[in-house]
């Protein structure tokens, strides 16, 4: 079971700096738990892993 | 990092930790969620951000880089299931790198192993309808398909094998017109391709059939360099021709042509200009106005 909710809290003359609170999920065990980002059940994540954009590269006149 | 991102990094963190240490029977008002959560079962996740301004796409001398934009998107896809939508972080130094994390709605068959295919920013793609700038190109035209191999399940947090890279599945081209040894910027202009394998619009979930027919581009407004960008996807792989009809700022109708070599298009993915095309008007014109008389043979 999954519930979704999103607040976002803005530091006062933080200019850019938000904190989200963006998911809210029933986990199997029954247990509350409030916790920083990662681990959220059925997450998928690359925060080990950086993910690249490749650019077009250098114009080639045709 | 400014003395008031410190002061504000400090505050966030206090908050979080102290929101930790509270039962779910503390939660004031102001905390409380917008929707009903079943009682015993709360889980949150807290993520400090900073937003970014690059654009994704950008023209550095001759090149063209793709970056990542803030919370841009990307579909998770299994075996032709949509099973997520994940949420890009720019990496803030290097903005070509980004972290993307989300939730997947779907952990039936995500095991080790199994093979992710994550398409940005949607999983349907259409070309039709461009409006000559890199700007647009961004907001719109610009698709980039990658795949993962899951790694591990650890928990309920998945994570894939190594580093992934996106590639794009279109070129972008930079078209030039003249007229009279002049540059000139039309009022509108169709592409079609003599190949005939000019992509208009395809999907993921379509099995990637495209549909393949002609590309108009509407300039909002004349260029300053009179230069016009123009993201396509030609499947072709023999040498093709660009056709180019026309609408001059006469509302006359011009037309175009240009050739374009077999090795320029086996890859998607290229910064391809041609700038100097020549346009010309049809060897035929409008009939005049009043009653047109045919030949006595006719009829």
């Amino acid at each position: 079971m999954e519930v979704r909710t999103k607040v976002v809290y803005e530091a006062p003359k933080a200019d850019a700096v938000e904190l989200k609170t963006e998911r809210i999920v029933c986990d199997s065990t029954n247990y509350v738990m409030w916790f920083l980002e990662g681990g959220t059940p059925n997450t998928l994540s690359s925060q080990d892993t950086e993910w690249d954009r490749t650019g077009y590269g250098s114009v080639e006149d045709f | 990092m400014t003395r008031r991102t410190v002061i504000a990094a400090v505050f966030l963190m206090g908050a979080a930790l102290w929101t930790s240490c509270r039962k779910e029977d503390d939660l004031s008002k102001d905390d409380a969620p917008s929707v009903e959560v079943p009682e015993g079962c709360l889980w949150l996740s807290l993520q400090a951000s900073k937003g970014a301004d690059t654009k994704a796409l950008a023209l550095a001398g001759s090149t063209i880089n793709a970056y990542w934009v803030q919370d841009e998107p990307v579909k998770v896809f299994l075996e032709g299931t949509l099973i997520g939508t994940l949420s890009a972080t720019p990496n803030g130094t290097d903005n070509t790198k980004a972290t993307l994390s989300g939730t997947l709605t779907q952990t039936s068959g995500v095991v080790a192993d199994a093979v992710l295919t994550l398409l940005f920013p949607r999983e349907t793609w259409n070309y039709t309808a461009q409006a000559g700038t890199l700007d647009a190109i961004a907001a719109n035209f610009d698709y980039a398909v990658a795949t993962a191999t899951v790694k591990s399940v650890v928990g309920t947090t998945v994570q894939t094998e190594g580093s992934v890279t996106f590639r794009n599945q279109q070129s972008i081209y930079r078209f030039g017109f003249t007229k009279g040894g002049n540059a000139y910027d039309p009022k509108d202009f169709t592409i079609s391709a003599a190949g005939g394998k000019l992509v208009q619009s395809f999907g993921y979930s379509s099995g990637w059939a495209p549909a393949y027919g002609d590309i108009t581009v509407t300039p909002a407004s004349a260029p300053g360099d009179h230069l016009y960008y123009v993201s396509l996807r030609n499947e072709s792989t023999a040498a093709d021709t660009y056709n180019f009809q026309i609408t001059g700022s006469d509302d006359a109708l011009y037309f175009a042509t240009k050739s374009i070599a077999a090795d320029k298009l086996g890859e998607q993915g290229k910064f391809l200009s041609a700038t100097g095309i020549a346009v010309s008007q049809p060897a035929f014109s409008p009939a005049p106005s009043g009653v047109i008389e045919a030949p006595e043979n006719v009829l």
